[in-house]
């Protein structure tokens, strides 16, 4: 399904990394590990689309991602370290527009219990501002239920989350998994899925 | 896939970030009200001169007014990373980027559009200039926001970027204030003002066909 081939990476003419070859396929799950500054976020972000590596090609069902960029993206999930989260508006709205602008029809009903599955369902009507940095987190993490995308990118997801929502998260990967789905994931702290879906990559600084 | 529920979503959430931020809307008012009268009062009260500076004056303070709204366009989006999700959404970028324009263009130009009558009787217009100089507006605004939204973009992430934005547009204001301006002086002395708003429309058309689609190339060029 996704697929790197000789991914390459520079930054001011110094090299991250080179000649990534990863193959993942329906419901398997890579690890990206790595030191701070070896690129993680880099990768991650090449993998989205965000950016251009400097040199190789990412295919998704055999497909380079450059050709068809909505088609790929109507299939993608991708979360930053930082929650991208309007302040100003309610928990509820950030949800429901963040959801819109995947396309994804979800009722109340279903947002509601997507909140509450993640612990913010007292804050539905409350602007993010006011929400703490682990609770902003739950909120952009809040998605996730509704999210029936084949292949999630999550940069640091666990960061600032409680040991609650920490399960909660890995109960949901584990269940995207079960559903064939593929996550790609960047991370610190081990992780809590069948070794037999799990691929690791470590890059090195 | 459905690309109409997402150009609706973010039509809406942008309508309802900007009510949040209405006291920007207002400050804007208030400032083209402001420069307006100053060049009202720097006119020592000859009516005749004021009269006959007044489709400029209004056209230079809209301008200005609307220099100063376009910060807001894309940095905000740019901080809270929501930009990044824009970029990402199963939809054309640049249909995105014409939505933002648009509704930057109602909460910024419009309101100040609405207020032009009353300063146009302050200076002491006609009915058939005010018609004409709002004609003006109504067709020129939309294209000093659409190449204000240029410089947004172009500027995204850099220093001190309302300056740059200020600097890099500047020249690029030029020809619709010249048409602008114009139209609105041509009802004054009784000449016809259809030419150039003829011209007017036409810079408008170039620019919704094409700046949505450089935005959307530069957004993706600042974000990598």
């Amino acid at each position: 399904m996704l697929e790197l081939r000789k991914i390459t990476c520079q930054k001011n003419e110094i090299p991250i990394f080179e000649g990534i070859n990863v193959k993942l396929s329906a419901g398997e799950c890579l690890h990206i590990k790595g030191g701070n500054g070896s690129g993680k976020t880099s990768l991650l972000r090449i993998i989205a689309g965000l950016s251009d590596p400097e040199d190789g090609t990412i295919l998704w069902t055999g497909e380079n991602i450059k050709h068809d960029r909505e088609t790929y993206h109507a299939n993608m999930l991708y979360l930053g370290h930082q929650p991208p989260i309007k302040e100003n508006l309610t928990v509820l709205e950030n949800l429901s527009f963040m959801l819109a602008l995947a396309g994804i029809n979800a009722d109340y009903e279903q947002k509601n219990r997507a909140l509450k599955k993640i612990g913010l369902s007292d804050k539905i009507s409350i602007p993010a501002h006011m929400l703490s940095a682990g609770q902003k987190t739950r909120l952009a993490l809040s998605r996730l239920p509704s999210d029936n995308r084949k292949l999630w990118l999550l940069d640091e997801p666990f960061n600032s989350l409680d040991s609650v929502a920490i399960s909660c998260l890995e109960t949901l990967i584990s269940d995207h998994l079960t559903n064939n789905g593929i996550v790609v994931i960047t991370t610190h702290q081990p992780l809590k899925i069948d070794p037999g879906k799990l691929k690791v990559l470590e890059l090195s600084v | 896939m459905n690309p109409w529920v997402i150009l609706k979503a973010l039509f809406l959430r942008e309508i309802k970030l900007a009510l949040h931020r209405r006291a920007n809307i207002l400050t804007l008012g208030y400032f083209y009200i402001m420069i307006a009268t100053l060049f009202a009062v720097s006119m020592n009260g000859d009516a005749k001169a004021l009269q006959s500076i007044a489709p400029s004056a209004l056209w230079v303070s809209a301008l200005f007014a609307i220099m100063l709204s376009l910060n807001h366009l894309f940095t905000d989006d740019f901080t809270d990373k929501t930009i990044e999700q824009l970029l990402l959404a199963p939809a054309p970028l640049s249909m995105l980027v014409a939505i933002k324009i648009f509704v930057q263009w109602l909460t910024s130009a419009f309101p100040l559009i609405l207020a032009t009558p009353f300063l146009g009787i302050q200076f002491g217009m006609g009915a058939a200039e005010i018609g004409s100089l709002l004609t003006s507006l109504l067709l020129g605004t939309p294209t000093l926001t659409l190449i204000g939204a240029i410089g947004a973009a172009l500027t995204l992430g850099t220093k001190g970027s309302s300056i740059l934005i200020a600097v890099l547009i500047f020249p690029l204001y030029i020809p619709t204030l010249i048409f602008g301006s114009s139209a609105a002086n041509a009802t004054l002395f009784g000449h016809s003002a259809e030419e150039a708003l003829v011209m007017l429309a036409a810079l408008l058309i170039i620019g919704i066909i094409t700046i949505p689609y450089a935005v959307a190339v530069s957004l993706r060029i600042a974000l990598e």
